[in-house]
């Protein structure tokens, strides 16, 4: 199993790169360009100084961005990973769940290196190494169970509802300026994220352990909340995989 | 280059823009009213970030905020747009290309057209916000027949050019998407550039041409004229797109049908 994985993983990457070197080139770039652009928004166009929460902004916009651009990947393209292996499905035996978590994969690896990127920038602005940084561990956890069972979930249905995959692709910009990634929640709205915005527990988790290192368990109530979403999430996608079980090949 | 085909195809370019019109907006579930629920989404989404994202009380230099943000905005959309989906436009009409004797030359002006008619439309649902924002519609309105002039003239040659590069070279596509999101921040859609960062903007982004005329149009009343040299740097630069264009254009034409 392990192998099949580890091959089918390396191909797809392969492929990405083969097909499109700027591609492969941007998907390591793009948060880090992306976070020098914001930076530049603040600093030349709308004349912001100084600090964020007590840390250099850069730093400050850095840790979110990171973590929202593999976040966005995850989401933004939930809906088509069925769609764009179709071919693979239909003519050799992998089945849907493989190709989803390949897929994840391959983002995640690229994740990996911007990671250490940021922690070596974060070292060289001041900022120790600690062992706070096995809080990751339990974040990248929940958000493959979390995105994968989103993943089945809104893959299937896309096959389905044929607006589901423009609706998610448009709704990226609106879920990205509504959460916490440049600017910084307080009040009431830390609340409001919490409840309603669960892209909020993995970019404040970043945060947390990057800039603030906190353990992930020291706010628990938060952790068990998302832990029955997660977990809701899972059960929608079983009901999903019984339902069109049959019938999914018909679809495709 | 722009007239020239205008001249030449006048009847054809007409036709085919209205009907991409009615393909782009009519055939989706929400139909019309999809063109005024993007860009609308998009201002409110924005306007959000700004008062309770970033905390930003007040308005920018006596403009309220939302009339500010958009005045720019509007034009904004057109022009990502038309840049987003240039590297397609001859990709998509493949069946028109292969077809017939077909003059693959107005396919860039058909495509502006077609999102400049659905941009209109916008500018008139807007002119209810500034109007309640107590920016109605004035005189200085006719300095639109001006901008817009000046927008076909600047988008045609770039919109041609960029499709015919991905003709040839197939992450055009990818990379046009990916740099205008630097693009839009970058651009005073968002904010008032002041000092520097004015001359920098005027000397290396096209865009700002456009949102700046806007929001002198909209805004601040003032007519196109009145800071001439801008205008001549930007004809310059039209000038020598048009001029580009036409030389990638005639070099490749007979080649593109091949190629697709």
């Amino acid at each position: 199993m392990f192998e099949k994985l580890y091959f089918f993983t390396k191909h797809s990457i392969a492929k990405q790169y083969k097909n499109s070197f700027f591609g492969s080139f941007w998907a390591f770039a793009n948060p880090i360009i992306s976070t020098f652009v914001y930076y530049l928004f603040f600093i030349k166009g709308l004349r912001f100084t100084g600090e964020v929460d007590g840390v250099p902004m850069i730093l400050f916009i850095l840790s979110g961005n990171i973590c929202w651009t593999l976040l966005s990947g995850f989401f933004g393209q939930s809906s088509s990973y069925i769609s764009k292996n179709k071919a693979n499905i239909l003519a050799s035996n992998i089945s849907i769940s493989f190709i989803i978590l390949i897929e994840m994969i391959s983002s995640f690896v690229v994740h990996l290196a911007v990671l250490s990127f940021s922690i070596l920038y974060f070292y060289m602005e001041g900022q120790t190494i600690s062992i706070h940084y096995l809080n990751f561990f339990y974040y990248w956890i929940i958000m493959f169970i979390m995105f994968y069972s989103f993943s089945y979930i809104v893959s299937i249905l896309a096959l389905i509802f044929k607006d589901l995959q423009p609706l998610i692709a448009s709704s990226i910009t609106v879920i990205f300026l509504g959460t916490p990634v440049l600017w910084v929640a307080t009040g009431k709205m830390i609340i409001i994220q919490k409840i309603i915005n669960p892209f909020y527990f993995f970019i404040s988790g970043y945060r947390e352990t990057l800039i603030k290192k906190v353990y992930f368990f020291e706010n628990i109530e938060y952790d068990i909340y998302i832990w029955i979403i997660t977990l809701i999430l899972v059960l929608v996608a079983l009901l999903i995989k019984n339902k069109y079980k049959e019938t999914l090949y018909d679809l495709l | 280059m722009v007239f020239q085909v205008l001249l030449n195809n006048f009847m054809e370019v007409k036709f085919l823009s209205v009907e991409k019109l009615k393909k782009n907006n009519l055939e989706s579930v929400f139909g019309f009213i999809w063109i005024f629920i993007q860009p609308l989404v998009m201002l409110y989404t924005l306007y959000f970030f700004f008062r309770l994202g970033l905390n930003f009380q007040g308005d920018v230099n006596g403009v309220p905020l939302i009339v500010f943000m958009f005045s720019g905005q509007l034009v904004w959309l057109l022009m990502s747009s038309c840049v987003n989906d240039s590297p397609l436009i001859f990709w998509r009409e493949l069946q028109l290309i292969n077809s017939f004797n077909y003059p693959i030359s107005i396919l860039p002006i058909v495509e502006f057209l077609a999102k400049f008619y659905a941009h209109v439309v916008i500018l008139i649902a807007a002119c209810i916000i500034f109007t309640q924002q107590g920016y109605p519609p004035s005189i200085y309105y006719l300095n639109f027949i001006y901008i817009w002039i000046t927008l076909i003239c600047f988008f045609t040659p770039l919109m041609t050019i960029l499709g015919v590069i991905s003709v040839y070279f197939q992450d055009t596509n990818f990379i046009v998407k990916s740099l205008m999101m630097p693009i839009f921040w970058l651009t005073p859609v968002l904010f008032e550039p002041i000092g520097n960062v004015i001359i920098f903007q005027k000397l290396f982004n096209p865009f700002n041409y456009f949102i700046e005329h806007y929001r002198e149009t909209i805004i601040y009343k003032e007519w196109f004229f009145e800071g001439i040299t801008y205008d001549i740097y930007m004809w310059l630069i039209i000038v020598v797109l048009n001029l580009v264009a036409i030389n990638i254009f005639n070099k490749v034409r007979t080649n593109i049908p091949d190629v697709i």
